[in-house]
């Protein structure tokens, strides 16, 4: 119990203090940018590790989203406040009129809807000048104005280090949200419709209602991660949310493994580390991501936060070694 | 209308390629090999590059360009997906977009990103019905190609041994395995065949329009688009599938908008898939294993 306490107590109390260190600099905003990926990997994890779809579209929820909170605040004046959440129920929206019909396919099929519909969204981000503003994107997306709390007075989200809070608020309160899923109910009956759809059916469950509920889920929050990432980088562009971010959002469940809670955060902090190293060098950055992928399926599908700490284990535990040979 | 229907069947003849070779790939194996679309992008550069270079005519360099995409192919084969074969088509999908991205960019990394188009001296044949129709030589080649790969592809599929192998192998691979198929050599002449057309497809777009390395990712959908109209693993279905694509593809272009290029034949696809989800010619129930 008293070590349990300490291992939540320790990072909340690292999360907290943290843009006292980062400042305004850029240790903050890999934070602000860490934060949000969070989000967006464990969400899209709910979906790949517990309920077994893979969806190479969660980009594009992301994007529509970021430009539909931008459009609503630009192009007709409501403040943040009311577009975070309009724009996260205007995502779900769509994603439950796409969820009814894919879900008729199964399989590769299912993959080949979501990156049809990636690329559809891509091409409205891009086509559709009027709104999104086309390839040269949407500028001047302003930053959320202050809100005034009972007790701690007024808080400004103009700076990073506003935002920082802002943005953990929302990042803490979703993953409390993911991890009560996974424990609850809801959670078991989704493993049990990833692992046997058939026998899930003969149990009583409707796996139709409980996908789409999940994807519907799942993208709410990605529109509402798009937004706040919309509003902090007071820009959105088509490339934020193409193909390829969809990608390495898939990239980031797989590396630190779909179906672990923790996983997926530690798959997102790699790959920002890795994307930030390799800022300038896109090409080789994605010739690294391409190979990842390709060898991490074939020698740890586990995912990399598991066999890592199972290395760990057998480092500490030299003489479990037998143990482990007996299992 | 005919100019355009026309444009559109030279069009499809392109995608029927690629889309033979994901089928037969995705048919005999069951690999959702989307790392064609990153062959498709080396097979154009090495034709290019072999006819800058060496002087090749045009005909030898889609050979030798197919004969390297073919190896390539074999290569990432072994590498990829000889180790996940009976895993889930979930892990052989991340295998393949892996692949993708890796060939796609490693292209950028060793030939930058400068548009190429392949040269082609015969520009001045032209096939022409006056008013009517306007058909370079280029584009009369790129349908004889298509339908001469094709047409050896069937003979090859239908009369050879290993053919019937790679038959035995998409109808059940683990009796097949059982009757003494030797797999590892069906996957790789699979493999060989599936990367050679994609190699193939790729310098044919080279010549008849212009190609950069980021063009995989696309090509390599609109196959599967085209393979999942037809229906998954029929070769017929990818013929039929990628003419009509084409030929929408084409319409699209002329008629309705330039703009939204995909916005159309992705719906298309979402469509058909809703309304018959193993696709217009596939198995009713076309659940593997």
């Amino acid at each position: 119990m008293k070590t349990g306490v300490w291992k939540l107590i320790i990072p909340a109390v690292l999360m907290i203090i943290f843009p006292f260190i980062g400042k305004e600099g850029y240790l903050t905003h890999l934070a602000i940018t860490i934060g949000i990926f969070s989000v967006l990997a464990s969400s899209l994890n709910l979906l790949m590790g517990y309920a077994g779809l893979v969806s190479i579209a969660h980009g594009a929820f992301f994007g529509i989203g970021a430009y539909t909170s931008g459009i609503l605040v630009l192009r007709y004046g409501i403040p943040f406040w009311v577009a975070l959440p309009l724009s996260a129920f205007f995502t779900a929206l769509i994603a439950f009129g796409i969820s009814i019909p894919s879900f008729r396919t199964k399989g590769i099929y299912y993959i080949i809807v979501t990156i049809a519909f990636q690329f559809i969204a891509s091409e409205v981000f891009e086509g559709w000048y009027k709104m999104t503003g086309g390839g040269l994107g949407l500028r001047g997306i302003p930053r959320p104005g202050p809100i005034s709390l009972p007790l701690i007075g007024a808080l400004s989200f103009q700076s990073k280090f506003g935002y920082y809070y802002l943005v953990l608020v929302f990042v803490l309160v979703v993953h409390f949200i993911l991890w009560r899923i996974i424990k609850s109910p809801l959670g078991t009956s989704l493993m049990a419709i990833r692992d046997n759809e058939t026998k899930a059916m003969m149990m009583g469950l409707n796996p139709l209602i409980y996908k789409i509920f999940v994807f519907v889920f799942i993208s709410g929050l990605a529109g509402f991660a798009g937004s706040l990432y919309a509003h902090y980088l007071e820009f959105a562009h088509p490339d934020l949310f193409n193909f390829f971010i969809s990608v390495d959002l898939y990239l980031m469940v797989v590396l630190g493994g779909a179906g672990t809670f923790f996983g997926p955060l530690f798959g997102v902090f790699i790959l920002e580390m890795i994307r930030e190293f390799l800022h300038g060098f896109v090409a080789f950055r994605l010739f690294l991501f391409g190979l990842m992928l390709v060898l991490i399926i074939i020698f740890i599908p586990q995912g990399l936060l598991k066999a890592l700490s199972d290395i760990g284990k057998r480092l500490i535990l030299r003489g479990g070694c037998i143990l482990n040979k007996l299992e | 209308m005919i100019q355009v229907l026309v444009n559109g069947l030279v069009n499809g003849a392109i995608l029927t390629l690629m889309a033979i070779s994901v089928t037969i790939i995705f048919g005999v194996l069951r690999v959702p090999h989307f790392g064609l679309g990153g062959i498709f992008v080396w097979g154009a550069f090495i034709a290019y590059f072999t006819r800058i270079t060496w002087g090749l005519n045009v005909l030898t360099a889609m050979l030798f360009s197919a004969t390297l995409s073919a190896i390539l192919g074999v290569v990432i084969e072994k590498i990829a997906f000889k180790r996940l074969r009976g895993a889930s088509e979930d892990a052989m999908f991340v295998s393949a977009i892996g692949v993708l991205i890796a060939l796609e960019n490693g292209a950028h990394l060793i030939w930058g990103e400068q548009t190429r188009s392949i040269p082609f001296p015969l520009l001045d044949f032209v096939l022409s019905l006056p008013g009517v129709l306007y058909l370079p030589a280029m584009r009369v080649l790129i349908l004889l190609v298509v339908g001469l790969v094709t047409l050896g592809l069937h003979f090859y599929v239908k009369k050879t041994k290993m053919g019937k192998a790679m038959r035995a192998v998409a109808q059940n691979r683990i009796s097949s395995c059982l009757l003494g198929v030797p797999i590892d050599r069906v996957a790789s002449y699979t493999f060989a065949f599936g990367s050679a057309m994609a190699g193939m497809a790729g310098t044919l777009v080279g010549i008849a329009f212009t190609f950069s390395y980021d063009m995989g990712t696309m090509s390599v959908l609109k196959a599967f688009v085209v393979v999942v109209l037809g229906g998954l693993g029929s070769i017929g279905g990818a013929i039929i599938g990628g003419f009509i694509l084409g030929i929408i593809d084409s319409l699209t272009l002329t008629f309705l908008t330039s703009q939204y290029k995909y916005l159309v034949s992705f719906s298309l696809i979402i469509l058909v898939l809703v309304l018959r989800p193993s696709g217009i010619f596939g198995q009713k129930l076309s659940r593997p294993q």
